[in-house]
């Protein structure tokens, strides 16, 4: 008994430690983001996380994206804080839209940084016949797959 | 016995640095925990289903850059009202509201003016209860340092609204961002919205279509603050009703391509922009 209390005392201290660990990792992560932007002679527009706990089904979160208030912007994805795969997918209308087109795919985040830049995506969308004008917004759907019960977190940044 | 004994004072030990290292932050973000508003949320660190990025003040009225504004001092929240906002809803609107002021003196060399806006910003921010934030690093000595490098500016304006928005965040308030965001928004319509007659027509429309599809996120943004004040629902209403009446326009309605308003729905809806402006700045 007195053993499992000990365990038990050892485990809440851990965890706790870890989670605050986890929250300031995600802001480290944030601003390398932004140094990312800046360094490559874009300017920094902002930046957003999605925060998620890994489930034993698949979730879906979503982020609205504005594209028309600049030229073109740059997005940078960050998956180092989800330990689970994580999809994203981009389309042209938001999830209640049945006619709602896919723009562009990154099959897993998890792990790494990657860069997509409005033109990539425009590109796609006038490949089927959209007029890249009307884009006013993106709908960014991150796809969370089934995990152990973790948290975990993408971020976005824009640049432009 | 002495050994399990040990275990516990391990195990408490653990627990009793960990809280250490914790109080030291808990006393560093005093002000931080205790919020002035009180909003229900749910956990700060697991996002909504469905999130929007929410675009500055900066951004918004520089955006309008290409439409031209020119600067007109009196077009501007008075700093004065400051005092007169007393709800938690207002105040944070008219922070947005004052956020692109500050944009439009800045931009436009202005800073005299720019100087009073960050002001009455700070203040608001006092008011609310971030007034920490502009401690933070020094900001505020650094704003008030390059108030007239609008280079600078941009960076420390962007830092200014990430610190703000994260203070929200932290503080289970994420949503009360979102009317932040439309007291910004409408105050950037608003100043774009004179000498109609001056301007290029179609640049005018492209600008005004684009930005009303912001609108929508304003109004989502207001309707999940339950606590909001009567005068807050009542802004609310005037803002669905301008998402109604900008739907219904014929233009609109009426084209396949991009559409272009006519000059009397461009009157019409900077009529009713300016309708919902006045109401939100005044008392």
């Amino acid at each position: 008994m007195k053993y499992l209390l000990f365990a038990l005392l050892v485990i809440i201290s851990f965890s706790v430690v870890g989670q605050d660990q986890f929250i300031e990792g995600v802001k480290v992560s944030r601003s390398e983001l932004k140094k990312k932007i800046t360094t490559n002679d874009l300017s920094y527009e902002g930046c957003k996380t999605t925060y998620f706990q890994y489930r034993d089904q698949v979730q879906i979160r979503g982020v609205e994206v504005a594209t028309f208030l600049r030229e073109n912007y740059i997005l940078y994805f960050d998956g180092t804080y989800a330990d689970h795969k994580v999809s994203i997918a981009f389309y042209d209308k938001p999830e209640d839209d049945p006619q709602r087109i896919m723009l562009y795919e990154i099959q897993n985040i998890s792990g790494k940084i990657k860069k997509v830049s409005m033109h990539e995506i425009t590109e796609f969308y006038e490949a089927y016949g959209g007029n890249p004008e009307m884009l006013r917004s993106i709908y960014i759907d991150y796809i969370i797959k089934k995990g152990k019960p973790n948290r975990g977190a993408v971020s976005l940044a824009l640049g432009y | 016995m002495m050994n399990i004994k040990n275990m516990i004072l391990i195990g408490s030990g653990c627990l009793f640095l960990y809280s250490c290292n914790s109080n030291e932050e808990t006393a560093a973000t005093d002000e931080l925990k205790t919020p002035k508003i009180e909003v229900e949320t749910d956990d700060v660190y697991n996002s909504e289903e469905y999130e929007f990025i929410l675009p500055r003040p900066y951004t918004l009225v520089t955006s309008f850059d290409k439409v031209g504004m020119n600067f007109e001092a009196s077009r501007m929240n008075d700093p004065a009202n400051v005092d007169q906002y007393s709800t938690d809803g207002m105040q944070l609107m008219n922070m947005g509201v004052f956020g692109s002021d500050l944009v439009y003196a800045i931009t436009n060399n202005q800073p005299q003016h720019s100087i009073m806006y960050f002001n009455a910003i700070k203040k608001l921010g006092d008011k609310i209860g971030m007034g920490r934030i502009f401690n933070e690093e020094e900001l505020a000595t650094r704003i008030e340092k390059n108030i007239a490098d609008e280079e600078k500016m941009k960076d420390l304006l962007i830092d200014l609204d990430e610190k703000s928005q994260e203070y929200l965040e932290n503080n289970q308030m994420r949503m009360l961002a979102a009317i932040q965001f439309s007291g910004a928004w409408i105050e950037g319509m608003y100043l774009a919205t004179f000498d109609i007659e001056e301007k290029d027509q179609s640049k005018l429309s492209h600008h005004l279509v684009d930005h009303m599809s912001l609108l929508k996120n304003a109004i989502t943004g207001i309707e999940a603050y339950e606590q909001r004040s009567d005068q807050l629902s009542d802004i609310l209403a005037d803002l669905e009703a301008l998402q109604t009446q900008f739907n219904n326009f014929e233009s609109l309605k009426n084209t396949e391509g991009f559409p272009e308003l006519t000059r009397e729905e461009i009157e019409t809806l900077a009529t009713d922009i300016h309708k919902v402006r006045n109401k939100i700045t005044s008392k």
